[in-house]
């Protein structure tokens, strides 16, 4: 199971992350994932100043953009939960 | 324990006329409450006239501590003759209480005040006396926790004449619908509603005269104190705290650091009440762009700083009591239910500038300094009393 912790608030809700989070899920449920990786939402990780400020699992993202769900969820994601899978 | 006086009111303008010759002042302090309602002579602008010069007059002299004497001599020597009738005249009816308990009603020429108390109608025992020449009523009593009281104008016991009622809605027919009422257990602004309401009934949506009902509730205080953003020292953060838990009342937490802060300080994980957007349907409460609320014990809101606020303020820029409010369970909603149900309000405004946010800053007060002044003023119009303390 992967937790994915988005921050939602009052920097991050202005940058998007309900939007970044809303694509997120829908990659989720396109690949049938949703029993293995869990969105959580969070307050201020202190990174305010870039963009939006996500987790996975204990590992932090800074300067996530909104509209790179897509494509966050291929390169930070899916090969972590290879990972998980093959181990 | 401290009681607190709601109080609302209404006036219905006599059918035709588009002011109301009737007029009601409230004057509030932390120590005193006093409300005075006065009914001009006819109807109309010179009624509305002598109505308000009455009632003001009334209600600042005594909020000074003056004595009936001193504000019927005043009204006298100051009021406008109406060059028809050759006659100054307005009646009032004036309540004060200090501390919430003490109460010293005057009555001239009004209908006399109702007392609803543990479900009965209760006749407070009046000392008639003269005063340059007019006839006071007047009364000492003391307020219980669970009293209602209602003052009307001569217009609510007329409502009906020659219609419904032969001789209108009578002083004893409105006390008993007051009683009744009073078992629901509502607050003030519902009552008088109530009231407002079978009077324009009565009149057949034509009120023949001007109709005035000022309801108040007699209740606990309710307090609330809002701690928004970090103490400018960090050293103050665990102070911080403490004053919030200690406080008496709801207690709240506005912002994400300020949150994690508390959780910190009282060893407690902040769990966000987050919800997926594809799990929140389109019910209001869980519309997009709503900072979510976090949970944290012994903290009755907990929700997201500046947006929520800023949201806040537009709610209480559009409803005037907690009743106006629309309904819905996200965080900004669930703080104005709270700021306009509470009677005293205590902000602590940490003064942290978030180095991440320096945009943030206008003219040396942070965005939420501005919000919460806001929150302030419009409290304060509502005779709230609220505090604002920098950390």
């Amino acid at each position: 199971m992967i937790t994915v912790t988005i921050c939602v608030g009052s920097s991050c809700s202005v940058r998007g992350s309900d939007e970044f989070a809303d694509a997120l899920e829908r990659e989720i449920e396109k690949r049938g994932l949703g029993d293995r990786i869990r969105l959580v939402g969070a307050f201020c990780m202190e990174q305010c100043s870039k963009g939006i400020s996500v987790k996975v699992d204990d590992q932090q993202y800074r300067e996530v953009h909104f509209l790179e769900a897509a494509s966050f969820f291929e390169r930070e994601i899916l090969p972590r939960l290879n990972r998980e899978e093959s181990s | 324990m401290r009681l607190f006086i709601e109080v609302a009111w209404d006036s219905l303008a006599k059918h035709g006329e588009e002011l109301c010759g009737d007029c009601v002042r409230v004057a509030t302090t932390p120590q005193s409450f006093i409300v005075v309602l006065s009914d001009g002579l006819g109807s109309g602008v010179k009624a509305n006239i002598m109505a308000t010069l009455t009632a003001e007059i009334a209600a600042s002299m005594f909020q000074r501590g003056a004595s009936v004497e001193e504000v019927i001599s005043t009204l006298v020597a100051t009021l406008p003759e109406c060059s028809v009738r050759k006659l100054a005249y307005a009646t009032f009816a004036a309540l004060l209480v200090e501390r919430g308990r003490d109460a010293y009603l005057v009555e001239y020429d009004t209908p006399p005040l109702i007392l609803i108390r543990g479900g009965q109608i209760w006749s407070l025992p009046r000392v008639e006396r003269e005063v340059e020449g007019r006839k006071i009523h007047e009364a000492h009593f003391w307020l219980q926790e669970g009293d209602y009281l209602v003052m009307v104008s001569d217009g609510y016991v007329h409502a009906g004449v020659g219609g419904l009622y032969r001789l209108g809605w009578g002083w004893q027919n409105i006390a008993v619908s007051v009683r009744r009422w009073v078992q629901t257990g509502g607050d003030a602004h519902s009552l008088v509603r109530a009231l407002s309401n079978t009077a324009m009934r009565l009149y057949d949506g034509k009120p023949g005269d001007d109709s005035t009902a000022v309801a108040m509730r007699v209740r606990r205080t309710v307090v609330a104190t809002i701690w928004t953003g970090p103490p400018a020292d960090r050293e103050q953060d665990a102070q911080a705290v403490a004053r919030l838990m200690k406080s008496r009342g709801i207690k709240v937490i506005c912002g994400g650091t300020t949150a994690q802060i508390a959780a910190r300080v009282l060893g407690q994980e902040l769990k966000v009440d987050w919800v997926p957007p594809s799990k929140r349907g389109n019910t209001p409460s869980r519309a997009r762009g709503t900072p979510p609320t976090a949970r944290l014990d012994g903290v009755d809101l907990v929700t997201e700083g500046i947006l929520t606020l800023g949201q806040t303020v537009s709610l209480l820029e559009q409803a005037k009591t907690v009743h106006d409010l629309p309904p819905g369970e996200d965080a900004a909603s669930r703080l104005a239910r709270i700021l306009l149900s509470a009677d005293e309000i205590h902000f602590l405004v940490g003064t942290a500038i978030n180095p991440n946010q320096v945009a943030d800053v206008i003219r040396g007060e942070s965005m939420r300094m501005l919000y919460v002044k806001e929150l302030a003023r419009q409290l304060e119009q509502r005779n709230k009393s609220v505090t604002l303390e920098r950390i």
